[in-house]
């Protein structure tokens, strides 16, 4: 049982990372190939704050400082990065974020910290590079239910954003930029603030695998993460958060269960693969296109309404 | 010891393996618009089977024809590869969405690697015998050893690309390619088989990505994940010498290469050798950002006017 | 377009169910093998240290094999579950977490690498279950944890068996390679310079790489305008044999020289003819003439078709160890068999006899291998025997 909670709060990280990318990719339409970057900055963020600085015998509250870190860190790296690319258009920009991504990824890779005093004992001078950080064993916060929290205040969020009118400006540049510019929409203001806004969230996410995972390494943070979560949002529809809610959940849970069946277990990335094709095959306009649940129960209600009008009487 | 001119020519070999694998990338994005992340795969398909098709030559046959055999081997096994991607994987979703055909590239990536692990169980392989005998002969110039074949790298490089310039320039083949990307719908009312040019450009793509494999795995070592890197550099290349154009490609696939070994070479000379090794691919993402920031279509691309 | 949301719908509900059908399926028939003791396992079968992963597995269940033909551990049988970590951190938690979540083990072997080892040493005092690692040599592993333990030596002792056979061969002056990715090679490095300089000796060059490098050019000319004559690399087969093979590219005269990473036939065969001549430390010899390494050495070459190396010889270790353990505690209960294992003293091994430190280090001897040309390959050859 501990292991399948331990999995529902991977699905809440996946959950929180995959919605913060359908506001960017999903909502807004600009394809954005380096969300791994800014998962791992708000991870090594929220990682370093909790290695250097904790207050005792405060327990989660001590969660606060760093996820604001982390929110901080990725929100800065946005708009340092979309200033000068979000002027690109179409697959310049995925390019020019892919190219971010890695940037992040292998800087990582060759940055190193001063140890804290209680390794600087233990002789350890340095931390990070290519092996990583750990995070002190008492700022392990990965209970499921604390992941879930942030889950539903960030979808919570994010839902009444899309419905709000900045929300509607993301969507009308998604339909047709130069339409949007037409109406008056703003459009570096409002694509910055879609880039800075997912950022951020996935700093959050970050913050909170920092928290749950105690190990951090740049390895996690590669181009596959990114894939991984782009593809959670088209499965769930392009700017439906619950579509990208639902598809991290489908798509963590087939993996595991895939891992768990004899013989595909260990090759069970040769079928995901496979998986990923056909479903992006099958369903190109995702689960529930840009609906969220209560737009997806309305439909099928009326659908079930009217399948019941149909049935011949008597 | 000053080891400016090693670096230099070491990053003209490693550039003309790039340039052959950046080829691909912009072929493929000429005709069809699409982002060939499969593309690396197709490197590390060419370079097992060259392994494999060692593996059945009798020795008796010249090392210098084994060779040549397995090169071609190798590219003929990339663009089959090539082939089939874009015939199951490709083909049935050109009408749909970039999203979509971006997403299914990296899928059909993620599978070949996945493919090659399942089969070969993720072991590294390495040439051994006559073949590696040759191929990892080195010779002794500026001061330091150097291998051989690194400059076959460079020949088979031109030889690749004169061909390439012929095709293109000359064949019916290449007048039918170069319709295709200027306008699909219409070179398919003047008559072309569309279907058959896409599939022979994504073959050609794959010959060359195949025999780039083969040379670099035949001095270094074969992986399921060997193409990752390389495909995403050589991808960088073709970026920055302007993606769809040929000559681009090339230029940008020398220019990435030289300066890697360029950052290398600074780093030793300014005693900072760790530094420089460590973030030389950072360099080549950095100039990526910097050259899309000020010239988006690239060094030789043509700008893309917005039609209202 | 409506029935399609429908359909999807369906669709999506239909996966769910399947998935939880073959969760609950799979989950359901694990339960089933009663009365078996069950041992997880957690080694890289895949990617870049999947040839070390599968040498450490082959040994494992030899070891496994015979105990249970002589009739287990009181009549109960020992069973294998194993998962691949792929030689990365967050792989290997996530297997320690499955094996000790869901399968229901009693000890677990594993991870083979020092990084991936202090990667699980948290999840391992939580899960509080005795986890003994074959060759992860790290000084800071078996600390990390009260329930970790080890059945390899540690580095601090490793480098200073290397440093002090280079200086008995009248060396003075080494270079060092580091695997920046890795906390073996990083632990290493450190604790050979230490020996290397009090025993006398200068360190001419320091350079690293990375996991996965495959250009050595610029450290390989470093080390070799330094002038050193031997060169430390206490890297894995991924990398060293490329590095051996460019450096009779270069033209570098020197010696070199690596820990028990080098102990597989994948360095000691691939390396080119730069390895003649080279030597390292390894766990044990399989020249040692006791009976029990003599029947080891001729079963796993049966078996695999190579002459093992540490790694195979410490995977069986381990299971020694936890039998031991289990057999001292008389029960499987994890703090009964962690308590037992602390205690246990010189155990017959393949290695060598064992005796664990309350930190859960084992204390036991080194030997030093060279490489000598043999035909059309390379051989070990038994140079030296150094006890801690």
């Amino acid at each position: 049982m501990s292991y399948y909670l331990d999995i529902l709060g991977n699905i809440g990280i996946f959950m929180i990372l995959a919605m913060s990318l359908n506001v960017i990719c999903g909502m807004t339409g600009l394809l954005q190939l380096g969300h791994a970057g800014f998962f791992a900055l708000g991870a090594y963020s929220a990682g370093l704050v909790s290695i250097y600085w904790q207050l005792p015998g405060l327990g989660m509250v001590n969660f606060i400082p760093g996820a604001l870190a982390a929110m901080l860190v990725a929100s800065l790296f946005a708009v340092l990065i979309g200033v000068p690319c979000l002027r690109l258009r179409g697959d310049y920009l995925a390019i020019a974020t892919l190219g971010f991504g890695e940037i992040v990824r292998l800087s990582l890779q060759n940055l190193y910290f001063p140890a804290p005093p209680a390794l600087l004992e233990r002789g350890v001078e340095r931390i990070g590079g290519a092996t990583g950080i750990s995070l002190p064993v008492n700022a392990q916060y990965g209970s499921w239910w604390f992941i879930w929290i942030f889950v539903i205040i960030t979808y919570v969020l994010l839902v009444n954003l899309k419905r709000s009118a900045i929300g509607r400006a993301f969507l009308a540049i998604r339909e047709d930029e130069i339409a949007a510019r037409a109406m008056g929409v703003n459009l570096p203001y409002y694509k910055s603030l879609s880039f800075v806004l997912s950022a951020a969230f996935a700093g959050l996410a970050g913050a909170l695998y920092a928290h749950k995972q105690l190990t951090l390494h740049p390895g996690d943070f590669g181009l596959l993460r990114t894939i991984e979560v782009l593809l959670m949002v088209v499965l769930g529809g392009l700017g439906s958060f619950s579509g990208a809610a639902l598809a991290a959940l489908l798509l963590i849970g087939t993996r595991e269960a895939l891992g768990q069946i004899p013989y595909i277990g260990p090759n069970r990335e040769l079928f995901f693969a496979l998986l990923l094709i056909l479903m992006i095959r099958f369903v190109p306009n995702g689960l529930f296109g840009l609906k969220e649940f209560d737009g997806v129960a309305r439909q099928l209600a009326r659908r079930f309404k009217r399948a019941r009008e149909d049935e011949p009487h008597g | 010891m000053d080891l400016f001119l090693y670096y230099l020519v070491e990053g003209i070999c490693n550039g003309a393996v790039i340039a052959l694998i950046a080829l691909g990338y912009t072929l493929v994005y000429g005709i069809i618009k699409l982002i060939n992340f499969a593309h690396g795969e197709f490197y590390m398909v060419g370079a097992y089977a060259g392994f494999a098709m060692y593996a059945v030559v009798p020795s008796s046959v010249p090392v210098w024809l084994t060779i040549l055999l397995l090169l071609l081997v190798a590219g003929i096994a990339g663009a089959i590869i090539a082939i089939i991607t874009e015939r199951i994987a490709y083909k049935p979703i050109r009408d749909s969405s970039r999203l979509v055909a971006l997403l299914t590239a990296i899928g059909v990536s993620f599978f070949l690697q996945n493919l090659f692990k399942f089969v070969n169980s993720g072991n590294r392989l390495a040439f051994g015998g006559a073949v590696a005998e040759v191929t990892q002969f080195s010779v002794r110039i500026f001061g330091t050893g150097f291998y051989l074949s690194k400059f076959v790298f460079i020949l088979v490089t031109v030889l690749l690309m004169v061909w390439l310039w012929y095709l293109v320039a000359a064949t019916r083949f290449g007048r039918s390619m170069r319709a295709v990307s200027q306008d699909l719908d219409a070179a398919r009312l003047m008559g072309i088989d569309v279907d058959k040019t896409i599939m022979m450009t994504f073959a050609l793509g794959g010959f060359f990505a195949g025999v780039a494999g083969m040379m670099v795995g035949a001095i270094k070592q074969i992986d399921p994940m060997m193409g990752f890197m390389p495909g995403l550099i050589a991808f960088v290349a073709a970026v920055i010498g302007g993606i769809g154009s040929v000559p681009g490609a090339v230029i940008g696939g020398f220019l990435i290469g030289i300066l890697q070994t360029m950052v290398v070479w600074l780093g030793l000379r300014l005693g900072y050798a760790e530094a420089a090794n460590a973030y030389k691919e950072v360099a080549v993402f950095l100039l990526l950002i910097v050259v899309l920031v000020v010239r988006p279509q690239g060094i030789l691309g043509r700008a893309e006017r917005i039609k209202v | 377009m409506k029935s399609g949301v429908y359909r999807r719908m369906v669709g999506a509900a239909a996966l769910v169910a399947a998935v939880a059908g073959m969760v609950l399926a799979v989950g359901c028939g694990s339960e089933a093998e009663e009365g078996t003791i069950r041992i997880g396992v957690i080694v890289p079968l895949s990617g870049n240290l999947s040839p070390l992963g599968s040498s450490t597995l082959e040994g494992i269940e030899y070891r496994v094999e015979q105990i249970n033909a002589a009739g287990g551990i009181d009549g109960r049988m020992l069973t294998l579950k194993v998962e691949d970590n792929r030689g990365d951190q967050s792989q290997s938690i996530s297997a320690f977490k499955k094996l000790t979540g869901l399968g229901g083990v009693t000890a677990v072997i594993g991870p083979i690498t020092s990084t991936n080892a202090l990667a699980v040493a948290n999840p391992v005092t939580q899960a509080g279950v005795p986890t003994v690692t074959p060759t992860a040599t790290n000084d800071q592993v078996a600390p990390a944890s009260p329930f970790l333990f080890r059945a390899c030596f540690k580095d601090s002792f490793q480098g200073e068996v290397v440093a002090q056979y280079a200086l008995g061969q009248g060396i003075t002056s080494a270079a060092t390679m580091t695997e920046l990715s890795s906390d073996y090679s990083i632990g290493l490095v450190r604790s050979f310079m230490q020996a290397f300089r009090k025993g006398g000796g200068t360190i001419a060059a320091e350079v690293s790489y990375q996991e996965k490098d495959t250009e050595f050019g610029p450290q390989l000319s470093q080390i070799k305008e330094s002038g050193a004559k031997l060169v430390f690399v206490p890297g894995y087969p991924g990398e060293v044999p490329l590095i051996l093979k460019q450096a009779k590219v270069m033209g570098l005269a020197a010696t070199f020289c690596g820990a028990d990473g080098w102990d597989h036939q994948d360095i000691i065969q691939q390396s080119g003819d730069q390895i003649v001549g080279a030597f390292f430390s390894g766990a044990f010899s399989p020249e040692d003439q006791r009976e029990i390494v003599q029947n080891f050495v001729t079963a796993m070459t049966a078996r695999t078709g190579t002459e093992p190396g540490s790694f195979e010889a410490l995977g069986a270790d381990s299971v020694t160890l936890i039998v031991e353990a289990i057999k001292a505690a008389g029960s499987t209960e994890a703090t009964a068999v962690r308590d037992a294992m602390t205690r246990l003293e010189k155990v017959t091994t393949v290695t060598g006899p064992i005796t664990m430190t309350a930190d859960g280090d084992a204390r036991k001897s080194a030997v030093v291998m060279g490489v000598v040309k043999a035909g059309d390959g390379y051989d070990k050859k038994y140079l030296a025997t150094i006890q801690p």
